[in-house]
C-alpha cells in the first residue's frame, strides 16, 4: 500500500482545512474528491495512524489520496478562491452551524464534535481528534480509544457527519454551478414545518404561516378521523366477540338434573342423529361395494351400454335444468 | 426443566407427547400464568385435584387468547404421561365431569384407535352439561357431544387430533363390532350395520 506508507512518513502539510475522504461500506466513491470544508484531517490522520485496523488503513488511503490531489497546501482558505466556491463555502458553514446547534441539545458527546468543527475552521486542535475519532469509532468499528457516551448519539452524529463528508465533498466540486442543497437531519423536536406542502409553495402567499397552519389543521383532522374510525372498529369487534373472563363463565349454568326429562330427550335426539349418520355411512359404503362388484361381473359391452344410458340421462337433466 | 416431558415417558404417535399440541399454542401455555403458578411440579394426583376445580373446557379465553386451565392441565398430563390403569380409572370415574372430559381428551390424543373406540363409545351415554369456551363466546355442550366430536372430527378446540382409523374400516377388518347404541334396546330400528 504505497499511499499508506507515504502517509506514515511525516509530511509537513498544512491540513487545517483538509477534508477527509472516508471509506464506509455502501458509499459510492466520488468522482470529484476535493474537500473544501474544514476537516480535522490532520488530527485524524495522526489518530488513525495510531489506531490499527483495516478501516484505518482505508481511511489513510483516502486521505493521502485527497491530499495528493489537492497539492501541497490544503487549507480551506486557499481552496476557496473562486467566487462559486466561496458561495458553497458559506452555505456549508451555515449548515454546519445549524448542525452544531442541534447537536448542542442532543448530547454532551456532540459538544465535543461541535468544538471540533469550530476548531476545524480556525486551526486544527489536538484534543478534538479523540472526540472525532470517537464518532467514527462505531461507524468504522475500530477499537482505539473510543469512549462513546451513548451509542445512539454517536451513531447519529456519525451518520450526519458521514453525510456531510460525502455530500460536501461532492457539492464542493468546482463543476457544480448551483450548490446542491444537502439534506441535514433535523431531530423531531426541532422540526417546525412539514416538508410536503400540498399547495404549491411557489404561490405568493402573504405569510409563510398560512399554508403551514392549513396543512397542520388538515393533518389534525385526518388523525381525528382515523382515531374515530379505529374506535368504531374496536367497538364492533367487542360486540361480536365478548370478552370472557372467570366471572362470566359461571353465568352459564351447567348443573345437571334440573329437568331430567328434557335433558334425556335432548340426548336421545342427539343419539338418534348419530345412529342415523352411522347408518347412512354404512349404507353408502355398502352400495359402493355392491356397485363395484356388479360392474366387475359385467362384460365390457354391457358396461359401455350402461354408461351411455347414464350419460344420456345426465345430459337430459342438464338441459332441463 | 419445568417444561420437559417426564423422562420415563414413551413416544406417543411417534413423537414426544407434548408435541401433540402445536408449538405456538404450547409456548403460549408455557408462558401463561396458570401454568407457571399452578402446574409447576405437579403430579398426576395434583392434576386430578386441579381438574376437579375446572369450570369449563375449551382452548383459550376468547379475545385475550389466554390458555384455559383445561388445556394447561391437558399439556401437563401429556408431560406426565400417567400410566394405563390410572388413565382408565380417570375416564371411568363419573364423579367429576370436567375431570372426565380432560381424561377423555387425553385418551383420544394418546391411545391407539381401537382402544379409543372401545373406551370412549360408552361415554356417548353420558349427557351431562359442560361449559365450552370458543373464540366466539361461551356455550353449553354435553359430554356425549364432546366424545362424538373427538371420535369424528379432525380437530377439537383447534387442537389437531391424531389420526383415528375410521370405524367402518375397523368394522370391515373385523376388529370391532358395529356400535350398539343404548337406544337400540328401546328402538325397533335396526342397529347400524
Amino acid at each position: 500500500m504505497k499511499k499508506a506508507t507515504e502517509k506514515q512518513s511525516a509530511r509537513p502539510v498544512a491540513t487545517s482545512g483538509v477534508k477527509v475522504q472516508r471509506y464506509f461500506p455502501g458509499k459510492a466513491p466520488d468522482a470529484t474528491e476535493h474537500n473544501l470544508s474544514a476537516s480535522e484531517s490532520e488530527d485524524e490522520d495522526k489518530v488513525m495512524s495510531e489506531s490499527g485496523g483495516t478501516a484505518a488503513a482505508l481511511r489513510d488511503v483516502d486521505i493521502t489520496g485527497t491530499r495528493q490531489r489537492r497539492g501541497d497546501a490544503g487549507s480551506i482558505a486557499s481552496e476557496s478562491d473562486d467566487g462559486s466556491d466561496s458561495e458553497v463555502e458559506r452555505v456549508l458553514q451555515a449548515r454546519l452551524r445549524a448542525r452544531r446547534r442541534q447537536e448542542d441539545e442532543s448530547s454532551s458527546d456532540s459538544s465535543g464534535s461541535e468544538e471540533d468543527k469550530n476548531e476545524r475552521r480556525t486551526s486544527a486542535a489536538q484534543h478534538a481528534a479523540p472526540a472525532r475519532h470517537e464518532h467514527h469509532g462505531p461507524m468504522l468499528s475500530t477499537g482505539g480509544k473510543a469512549s462513546i457516551t451513548s451509542d445512539g448519539n454517536s451513531e447519529e452524529n456519525v451518520s450526519s457527519s458521514e453525510d456531510s463528508y460525502s455530500e460536501s465533498s461532492g457539492s464542493e466540486s468546482e463543476h457544480d454551478a448551483p450548490p446542491m442543497l444537502k439534506p441535514i437531519f433535523v431531530p423531531r423536536s426541532q422540526r417546525q414545518a412539514q416538508t410536503d406542502r400540498p399547495k404549491g409553495s411557489d404561490d405568493d402567499q402573504s405569510s409563510n404561516l398560512a399554508p403551514e397552519e392549513a396543512t397542520a389543521e388538515s393533518e389534525r383532522l385526518a388523525r381525528r378521523e382515523e382515531s374515530v374510525r379505529m374506535a368504531a372498529v374496536e367497538a364492533a369487534r367487542a360486540r361480536e366477540a365478548p370478552e370472557i373472563n372467570t366471572s362470566n363463565i359461571l353465568d352459564l349454568d351447567d348443573t345437571d338434573d334440573i329437568d331430567v326429562e328434557a335433558e334425556f330427550e335432548a340426548w336421545r335426539q342427539r343419539e338418534l342423529l348419530r345412529i342415523k349418520r352411522e347408518k347412512d355411512a354404512r349404507e353408502a359404503v355398502d352400495l359402493e361395494e355392491a356397485e363395484r362388484e356388479r360392474r366387475n361381473n359385467m362384460s365390457e359391452g354391457e358396461k359401455y351400454a350402461e354408461d351411455m344410458v347414464k350419460i344420456r340421462n345426465q345430459r337430459r337433466e342438464g338441459r332441463a335444468l | 426443566m419445568a417444561n420437559r416431558t417426564v423422562s420415563t415417558a414413551e413416544a406417543i404417535h411417534g413423537t414426544n407427547p407434548q408435541f401433540l399440541i402445536d408449538k405456538i399454542f404450547r409456548e403460549r401455555i408455557y408462558n401463561s400464568r396458570y401454568w407457571k403458578e399452578h402446574c409447576f411440579g405437579l403430579t398426576v394426583t395434583g392434576v386430578m385435584e386441579k381438574a376437579v376445580e375446572l369450570q369449563a373446557i375449551g382452548r383459550e379465553y376468547g379475545e385475550s387468547h389466554r390458555p384455559l386451565e383445561f388445556t394447561c392441565l391437558l399439556l401437563k398430563l401429556l408431560q406426565l404421561q400417567p400410566d394405563q390403569p390410572m388413565l382408565d380409572a380417570l375416564v371411568d370415574q363419573e364423579d367429576f365431569k370436567y375431570l372426565r372430559a380432560l381424561a377423555v381428551f387425553y385418551y383420544r390424543m394418546t391411545q391407539p384407535s381401537l382402544d379409543v373406540y372401545r373406551k370412549l363409545e360408552p361415554l356417548l351415554a353420558d349427557y351431562r352439561k359442560l361449559r365450552a369456551i370458543e373464540l366466539g363466546g361461551m356455550e353449553l355442550t354435553f359430554m356425549d357431544q364432546l366424545v362424538d366430536d373427538l371420535l369424528t372430527k379432525k380437530s377439537v378446540f383447534l387442537i389437531t387430533l391424531p389420526h383415528l382409523t375410521r370405524r367402518l374400516l375397523l368394522e370391515d377388518a373385523g376388529q370391532i363390532a358395529p356400535r350398539i347404541s343404548p337406544l337400540d334396546d328401546d328402538d325397533d330400528s335396526s342397529s347400524d350395520e
